[in-house]
C-alpha cells in the first residue's frame, strides 16, 4: 500500500475510528508565540515535593520566566528538599491553602494518583493553571470530568505527559502518522525492571504514605505509573481509538503485601485490528523499556530515537559524511580498506530520527507549561491526548482485574 | 568493477549536480563494460579469448598502453597479467594504427584488477573539474579515494583507515589500499611467480594521481619488502605507508 492509499484509507474510517486531529496534535506544543512571553514570569505553586516534584523543581531552576513561589506537601522531609532547592518560596502542608495564596499563578500537582483529581479540580475552581502529574485521575469517570473541567475553565491544563514534548518523539509520531513508513501494523510497549519498586520508610506508619505506588487505595501501579505514557503514543500513531481492551496481571515474585500487580500484560485491539500490547515484569531487566511502532515498511523505535526500515539502506561512507557536513563537522570518517565487499547482512543499526535530541520531553513540557501560563493560551490537543493515555491505563487496568475482554466505553470518548 | 563508487561534491545547483552524477554514472558503467574481462562481449573478454588482433576503443587502448609503462617502472610487480600462465613478457602487442591488440599467446590473461577503479577515478574527477567542480570526495569501494579540493568545513579532506585508525589528508590528491580482503583472502598476485603474493599488513600509497597510487599500491604489495623502496623511487611524490 503507498502513502497516498494509506492515507485514504485512514480517512475511510470515519468519525467512528478516527478520533484524534488530523494535525499533529505534539505541535501544538510549541505553538505558544515565544514573543507573546517574553519578559513575563509565571508564578509557580508545587503540590507534592517528593521525588518527582524534586525533578520538577529541578528543572524550574532552569527556567527564566518561572519563579516558584509556593511549596505544599504533607511530609516534613520532602517540603524541607523542595524549600532547599526554593528557599523563598512560601511553605504549606495542605494544599487548599496554597490554592488561595493569589501569588500562586499556576500549580503543579505532584501527589499519589488518588489525589490528583481532587486537587485538580480544586484548581481549576481557584483559577489556577494547572499541571497534574500522569495518570490523570484514578478512574474513568474522574479523568472525563477533569478534562471537561479543564476545558471549560478557561485556563491552561497539562497532564505529564512529557513525551508528547519529546522532539524525537514528536518528529517519529510525525513521520508515522504522515504514512511515510506504510500504515501502523502493531504496537509495541514493555516496561521491565528487575527492583521491588519501594521506597525507603523512615518508620512503618510511613509506610502507605511513601509507597503509595504499591496499594490499590492510592494507585493502579504499573498501568498507571508506567503503561500511560506509553499507550498514548499508539493512539497517535494509529490514529483510533481501540475498541477491546483484554489482559492478565498478577503478582508473581514481590509477593511484599502489596496490592498492585507486578507482572501485567494487556492488549488493546484498534477497529482497524491492528494491536496495541502493553507489558510489564518487575523482576527481570533484560528488555528494558520499549516503545516501537511497526510500520509495514519499517520500525520505530522512539525512545532511540531509530528507524528500522525493512529493507536496510546500504549503509555507505559518504551517506555518513553527508550527515557530518549537514550539522557542520569537519569529520574524520574511518572507511579506508583494502577492498569493498557488498552488504549481505541486514543493518541492524538503524537509522537515527533525532540524533541531536535528548533527554525525555521533561523540561520541553515545563517550559512548554510556564509559556502557556503567561500566554494564557491552552495548545491545542495536549489535554486530549493525555487523557486518552490515562483512560487506555484504566481500561487495562479494569480488564485484568475484571478478567474480562472490555469494549471502550463510548461515554469516554471526547472531541 | 564490482564495487560502488560514491561521490559528495559541492555544488549549489541541484539539476547541475543531478545531471553530474547521471553523467559520472554513465562514464563509469562505459569503463567498466570495457575493462571487465566478466562481462561476455566486453573488449577485454574477446581479447583474453581471441588469438588474434582485437579492435579496441580508445580507453582501453590507452589503458593497455600505460599498463605496459607502469609495468616496466614497477620492475614488474604491476602487471595486467599477473594471472596469466605465460610468465614471457610483454604479455600482448599494440596495433596503435588500427587500434588494436592481440595477446602474445594462448596463455595470457588481462584482468583490469588494480588498475580500472584507479582509471574511472580520474576520469570521474576530470568530468567535475571541466564542470567547475572544485570540492569533492571520490570513493571507489573504500580502497581507492580522491580529494579534490577541500571540505566545506575544513582545509582538506581528511579519511581514516577502518584498521590501524591511521589518516590520509587529501587536498587534490589521493589514495589507494592494497592487502588481503577483509574475508582474509589474498587476491593480488605475484606476476613472477604467478601465484599470491605473501599475505601481509595492507599497503596504502597516497599522491597526486589516483591512477597511479592504485596501481602503486598493487605493485608495492606484491613485491617483496626488499623491492618496495625501489619501486616507490621512481615516483615522485608518492609515498607508500604500511599496515601493522
Amino acid at each position: 500500500m503507498d502513502r497516498r492509499s494509506f492515507l485514504g484509507k485512514v480517512g475511510e474510517l470515519g468519525a467512528a475510528g478516527v478520533v484524534l486531529s488530523a494535525l499533529p496534535v505534539v505541535e501544538a506544543c510549541s505553538s505558544v508565540k515565544k514573543e507573546a512571553v517574553s519578559g513575563e514570569k509565571v508564578r509557580i505553586g508545587l503540590i507534592g515535593s517528593g521525588s518527582r516534584g524534586q525533578f520538577h523543581l529541578a528543572n524550574l531552576q532552569q527556567i527564566g520566566n518561572a519563579e516558584v513561589v509556593a511549596l505544599c506537601d504533607i511530609y516534613r522531609p520532602h517540603l524541607e528538599k523542595g524549600l532547599e532547592m526554593f528557599p523563598h518560596a512560601k511553605p504549606y502542608t495542605d494544599y487548599r491553602a496554597l490554592l488561595e495564596d493569589r501569588d500562586v499563578d499556576g500549580v503543579i500537582i505532584a501527589t499519589p494518583l488518588s489525589e490528583h483529581y481532587r486537587m485538580a479540580m480544586d484548581a481549576i475552581s481557584a483559577g489556577k493553571h494547572v499541571l497534574c502529574e500522569k495518570a490523570m485521575a484514578y478512574t474513568l469517570d474522574e479523568c472525563l470530568e477533569m478534562y471537561r473541567s479543564a476545558q471549560s475553565g478557561g485556563k491552561v491544563f497539562f497532564i505529564g505527559q512529557q513525551r508528547l514534548f519529546d522532539p524525537k518523539y514528536k518528529k517519529a509520531l510525525e513521520s508515522v502518522r504522515s504514512g511515510e513508513y506504510g500504515p501502523v501494523v502493531n504496537v509495541r510497549n514493555y516496561w521491565f525492571r528487575n527492583a521491588d519498586w519501594r521506597r525507603p520508610v523512615p518508620s512503618p506508619e510511613y509506610e502507605r504514605l511513601i509507597n503509595w505506588r504499591l496499594y490499590r487505595e492510592y494507585s493502579r501501579g504499573l498501568m498507571t505509573e508506567l503503561a500511560c505514557h506509553q499507550l498514548q503514543n499508539g493512539i497517535f500513531a494509529t490514529n483510533e481509538l481501540p475498541c477491546k481492551v483484554m489482559g492478565s496481571g498478577d503478582t508473581i515474585f514481590w509477593k511484599d503485601g502489596r496490592e498492585v500487580f507486578d507482572n501485567v500484560c494487556v492488549i488493546y485491539t484498534f477497529p482497524s485490528g491492528v494491536n496495541m500490547t502493553f507489558e510489564s515484569v518487575i523482576s527481570n531487566k533484560h528488555f528494558g523499556m520499549g516503545e516501537q511502532i511497526l510500520c509495514k515498511d519499517g520500525t520505530v523505535d522512539l525512545p532511540n530515537g531509530r528507524y528500522y526500515p525493512e529493507v536496510p539502506p546500504k549503509k555507505t561512507a559518504i551517506r555518513q559524511l553527508l550527515g557530518e557536513i549537514e550539522k557542520g563537522v569537519f569529520s574524520n570518517p574511518a572507511f579506508a580498506g583494502t577492498s569493498w565487499a557488498p552488504e549481505t547482512a541486514e543493518d541492524t543499526s538503524g537509522v537515527p530520527i533525532m540524533p541531536e535530541a535528548s533527554g525525555d520531553g521533561s523540561m520541553e513540557m515545563m517550559q512548554a507549561f510556564c509559556d502557556a501560563c503567561i500566554s494564557g493560551v491552552q495548545p491545542e490537543g495536549v489535554l486530549r491526548q493525555a487523557y486518552y493515555g490515562s483512560i487506555l491505563s484504566i481500561l487495562g487496568d479494569e480488564a485484568m482485574l475484571q478478567n474480562k475482554i472490555l469494549e471502550f466505553p463510548e461515554k469516554y470518548r471526547v472531541d | 568493477m564490482h564495487s560502488r563508487l560514491e561521490l559528495l561534491f559541492v555544488c549549489p545547483d541541484a539539476v547541475k549536480s543531478r545531471r553530474l552524477c547521471e553523467k559520472a554514472e554513465q562514464l563509469v558503467n562505459s569503463e567498466s563494460s570495457e575493462f571487465d574481462r566478466h562481462v561476455p562481449d566486453s573488449p577485454t573478454a574477446r581479447l583474453n579469448c581471441s588469438s588474434g588482433r582485437v579492435a579496441l576503443g580508445e580507453d582501453l587502448f590507452f589503458a593497455l598502453e600505460l599498463c605496459e609503462k607502469f609495468r616496466s617502472l614497477t620492475r614488474g610487480y604491476f602487471d595486467v597479467a599477473a594471472l596469466s600462465t605465460d610468465k614471457a613478457r610483454p604479455a600482448y602487442r599494440l596495433f596503435p594504427e588500427s587500434h588494436e591488440a592481440a595477446l602474445a599467446g594462448s596463455g595470457y590473461l588481462l584482468d583490469f584488477g588494480g588498475f580500472a577503479k584507479g582509471f574511472a577515478l580520474e576520469s570521474v574527477r576530470n568530468l567535475l573539474a571541466g564542470e567547475g567542480i572544485a570540492d569533492a570526495l571520490l570513493n571507489f569501494g573504500n580502497s581507492s579515494v580522491v580529494g579534490m579540493g577541500k571540505h566545506p568545513f575544513g582545509s582538506c579532506w581528511r579519511v581514516r583507515s577502518e584498521e590501524g585508525g591511521r589518516t590520509f589528508v587529501l587536498n587534490d590528491s589521493a589514495f589507494s589500499i592494497s592487502g588481503p580482503s577483509r574475508s582474509g583472502k589474498n587476491h593480488i598476485m605475484d606476476p613472477h611467480s604467478s601465484a599470491p603474493a605473501p599475505a601481509g599488513p595492507w599497503v596504502a600509497v597516497s599522491g597526486r594521481s589516483a591512477l597511479l597510487c592504485e596501481i602503486l599500491s598493487t605493485a608495492v604489495y606484491a613485491a617483496p619488502i626488499g623491492e618496495r623502496d625501489r619501486i616507490m623511487e621512481s615516483f615522485e611524490g608518492y609515498t607508500a605507508t604500511y599496515g601493522s
